[in-house]
Order: C-alpha cells, then sequence, then structure tokens
C-alpha cells in the first residue's frame, strides 16, 4: 500500500488518528499516515499488537479482522487477504462509526492488492 | 495551543492508556484510607501494581493480584521505625504478615489528608499459588474496616456484563465468565462452553501478559471482537478485572460494540 493511500484512506474517517500498514510476519512497519508524527517505538508496538492478535492457534480459523474498544479509545486490526502476512491498523475515537471503518478497511486493502 | 503541546498531550494520553489514572481524594480518617487502598487490592483480579501517593508527600507501592496484596514494596516510606517498615522489605506476603502489614499500612495512612492511587500492569506477571498474599477481605474484617461488601461489589461488577449478555441474547451462542482462575458458564451448551472457555483460556494467557501492550486495557474495561473469514465471532469482554468470554453470531460482532459502547456510556446503579 503506497503512502498515499494511506493517508487517502485516513481522510475519509474523521475519526481515525493513526493507521498503520505492517508486515506482521516480519515485525515490520511498511507506512503510517497519522494526525501527529507518533515514534517509531509506539508504531512497532502496535505492529507487535497486530502480529499477537492474528497469531491463531491450529485450532482456531484465522482471523479476517480484529477490533478493540475502550474508554479512551478504539483499535482494529484488518489482516490482508491477499497476503496474511500485511495487515492493517487502526487507532481511532471511541466514537468511531465501526460499518464506515471495515468498509473503508476492506476497500482500501483491496486496492492495494490490485496495486 | 502549539503543534508541540498537541503532540506531548497525545503522547502522554497514548503513555497512559491501559493505566488506571488516580484522581486525588480527600479523606477524614485513617481507615478510611486504608478501606479505599484494600478496595484496590480488592479489584485487582490480574496482577496490579498501586503506587499510592498522599498529600504530604508520602508515597508507597504494592503488588495485588488475585484479590490479595502480595508485595508492598521497598522502599518503606519515611518516617515509619524498623519494626513497622519490615513488611516493606518482606519479598512475599502471607499470613503471618497480616498484622504487622495491617500496622505498617495504618502508621503511613494519617488520620486525614489527601490519597491518590495509580493502578498499573506490575513490572512482571504475578502468580497467586496457594496462599500467596493477603486476601482484601481478610485484611478488611482483621483491620474491622467498614467499606467492603463482596455481595454488593461482585454485583455492581456483573450488572454492566448481565446487561451485555441481556443485549446480546438473540445472537449469543455461548458465554463464560472468568474470574481468576475459575470459569463459570453464563449461557449455551456444554460442547460450546468447553470449547469457548478453552479459546478463551488460550487467548487471554497471552493477552494479558504484561508484555502485551493492550494487557491493561482489555483488563480494566476493554472488549476485543475476533472476526473470522466466516462463522461464529468471539468476544472477550474485560470488567473490573474479571472476563466475560462469548461466542455470537457471524454478523454480531458490530452489534456487540455497540451495545458495550452504550452500555458503559450509561450510568451504573
Amino acid at each position: 500500500m503506497t503512502p498515499r493511500a494511506l493517508s487517502e484512506f485516513r481522510a475519509k474517517l474523521p475519526d481515525c488518528e493513526l493507521a498503520v500498514y505492517a508486515d506482521i510476519g516480519s515485525g515490520t512497519v511498511l507506512s503510517a499516515d497519522g494526525a501527529l508524527r507518533y515514534p517509531q517505538e509506539y508504531l512497532d508496538a502496535l505492529c507487535a499488537c497486530a502480529a499477537e492478535l492474528f497469531s491463531e492457534d491450529a485450532s482456531e480459523q484465522d482471523s479476517d479482522h480484529v477490533m478493540f474498544m475502550s474508554a479512551t479509545g478504539s483499535r482494529a486490526f484488518f489482516r490482508s487477504a491477499n497476503d496474511p502476512n500485511e495487515a492493517l491498523c487502526c487507532i481511532c475515537a471511541p466514537g468511531v462509526d465501526l460499518a464506515r471503518l471495515i468498509t473503508a478497511s476492506r476497500g482500501v486493502l483491496g486496492q492495494s492488492s490490485m496495486a | 495551543m502549539g503543534a508541540r503541546d498537541d503532540a506531548q498531550k497525545d503522547l502522554r494520553r497514548t503513555a497512559s492508556d491501559g493505566k488506571l489514572s488516580g484522581e486525588w481524594v480527600e479523606y477524614g480518617q485513617a481507615d478510611e484510607a486504608l478501606a479505599m487502598f484494600l478496595q484496590q487490592v480488592e479489584r485487582a483480579i490480574l496482577g496490579r501494581k498501586l503506587s499510592v501517593s498522599l498529600g504530604d508527600g508520602t508515597t508507597f507501592a504494592a503488588l495485588a493480584a488475585g484479590r490479595r496484596l502480595i508485595r508492598l514494596l521497598p522502599p518503606a516510606p519515611g518516617g515509619l521505625s524498623s519494626g513497622l517498615a519490615e513488611p516493606f522489605s518482606t519479598d512475599e506476603l502471607s499470613a503471618k504478615d497480616q498484622d504487622s502489614a495491617l500496622a505498617a499500612l495504618r502508621a503511613v495512612f494519617k488520620a486525614s489528608g489527601r490519597l491518590r492511587i495509580l493502578a498499573e500492569p506490575p513490572p512482571e506477571r504475578l502468580e497467586v499459588i496457594g496462599d500467596t498474599g493477603l486476601r482484601a477481605s481478610s485484611l478488611f474484617e482483621a483491620g474491622g474496616l467498614s467499606g467492603h461488601d463482596p455481595a454488593q461489589s461482585a454485583g455492581a461488577e456483573r450488572d454492566i456484563v448481565d446487561a451485555f449478555v441481556a443485549a446480546m441474547e438473540l445472537d449469543l451462542k455461548a458465554a463464560v465468565w472468568i474470574e481468576g482462575d475459575e470459569t463459570s458458564a453464563v449461557h449455551g451448551d456444554e460442547a460450546a462452553i468447553a470449547s469457548l472457555a478453552g479459546w478463551a483460556t488460550r487467548r487471554l494467557e497471552r493477552l494479558l501478559a504484561p508484555e502485551f501492550p493492550m494487557a491493561a486495557g482489555l483488563e480494566t474495561d476493554g472488549i476485543f471482537v475476533f472476526v473470522p473469514h466466516d462463522g461464529a465471532q468471539r468476544v472477550l469482554l474485560g470488567h473490573l478485572g474479571n472476563i466475560l468470554a462469548a461466542e455470537i453470531s457471524a454478523t454480531s460482532g458490530t452489534v456487540a460494540l455497540e451495545h458495550w459502547r452504550r452500555l458503559k456510556s450509561e450510568p451504573q446503579a
């Protein structure tokens, strides 16, 4: 996914503060776009979260996405259907429009697979 | 406010995500402050580090887990005699330390003043085995303290969870309530409950590990929804140190998150 595609994705979601595209297999942040400039350690931690959340054991079905919500915010992790080692991670406000977030994420991941 | 201030504010907020940021509260008597501290111990199912600050500048920290006070961390607050400070150098408190720990805590909390307690993940994983630590309930009882009502406390903890289960009823396939090492069935047939409990145990082993950045958020009041490519979705809902694990129908993840968001925004009875 290009930085521009990530930026355009986030621009559609006013409640999304940070979007990170990562290779969760190698633990590498491939691209990031945020309202603020976040330190690399923070981006790496988000990538590690995605890797842990998508590390199903043999008895589990692979997750397409994982959502987390707390009083202080929402986090969403979407695995690329085309490359299960890649994932989009988003940090959003607690009141984020969930349906819109899921639709936009699936849309941009679909585009990236065609890029 | 400039961009730099905005960035610092955001980083501070991000850094504190998952912590219970304590507020300063006034107390009139030493026992009132001690009860407030023990209430935090009572809430600690998973390991927590409790950092206590008093208005006069006194500070100390403790480790709690499994509703027990595991350790009073050194250094002991200044002004304590060597005898009273002894529990702060005990590696792991046990029943024989109950009286000395109570005496030390009573000596720390002054007759009146201000108190702040910050709860955060412990520096290392705390295992509660056998008679490790001092039960909060025993300390309440031994200290003759008011403010401990286990029945009311347990009821309040379950209110929001029960409301969530009721709201999800039509979409709920199975649910279990996990309180420390104990798992109890909430809904579903035996096979579905066993499968769900096994999954939740394996997942929580990793998601509640101190090194997982989102562990504290899940433990205190967060909700995870795992959405597979097809088939049933699974939920882990943390509330005051306990976890509800649920299996819901294939299209109900967003519904579950919306219910949780609504319930959290409503004042609890």
